[in-house]
């Protein structure tokens, strides 16, 4: 449960950084909603998971999470380059993800 | 946080190095805050006042510095610091756990460098 917790704050802090691009472009109202509800719902619920995760675990994994969600919306959305380092990279984290949760 | 990006408007643009001394500052207080969320010992106003301060340092940073490059060390220390808070908290970690977090921090930096946003 602390693990899918834990993915789901990943997720969340995604949102929060599509706020932070939002905002930057387009100060108002709805997205400063998007950026503050991303981060606090992820904040809420990395404590949560951090509660059986260990301190280094769950970090590494939620901001492993938020680059790669970060990476894949930029790559979508904001003309971010995708290139096969790029890509490696992505396989990369996914990779460290599972290796930490069978190491834990 | 509304207030981050009119803050950021009106300030007076920073120097490169007094910028890089701002990512490590947002650095360091991201160990205190990841920490606090764990560990009891930090209360709870301090952890709130560490991320609050964090994320406002880098996001300052950031108006003169790299964004890809400022990400990827801010997520470094991050990161490395949480493993050096937790070695000494819980007494010891596995050095198979320190291998694969700095492998997936490699892969983090490489993302964040190759993301294209280091144009200015």
């Amino acid at each position: 449960m602390a693990w899918t917790l834990l993915i789901i704050a990943g997720l969340l802090e995604v949102v929060g950084v599509i706020g932070i691009k939002r905002v930057s472009v387009h100060n108002n109202f709805t997205n400063n909603l998007i950026l503050l509800g991303g981060f606090i719902t992820s904040f809420a619920l990395l404590i949560q998971a951090m509660e059986s995760i260990p301190l280094s675990t769950a970090y590494a994994i939620w901001t492993g999470i938020g680059s790669v969600g970060a990476a894949v919306v930029g790559m979508l959305f904001y003309k971010e380059p995708k290139n096969t380092i790029r890509l490696l990279c992505i396989l990369g984290v996914i990779g460290c993800v599972i290796g930490l949760r069978l190491v834990e | 946080m509304s207030g981050i990006g009119k803050a950021a408007k009106t300030s007076k643009p920073l120097s490169q190095n007094k910028a890089w001394a701002y990512v490590v500052a947002g650095g360091a207080l991201e160990i205190v805050w990841a920490t606090g969320f764990k560990y009891d010992e930090i209360p709870s106003i301090l952890v709130l006042i560490a991320l609050l301060t964090s994320f406002e340092l880098v996001i300052r940073a950031t108006k003169v510095l790299p964004v890809g490059t400022t990400y990827a060390v801010f997520a470094g220390i991050g990161t490395i610091g949480t493993v050096a808070v937790e070695s000494f908290f819980s007494g010891g970690i596995s050095l198979l756990k320190i291998g694969i977090i700095l492998l997936l921090l490699l892969f983090i930096i490489g993302l964040k460098l190759t993301s294209g946003e280091d144009r200015h």
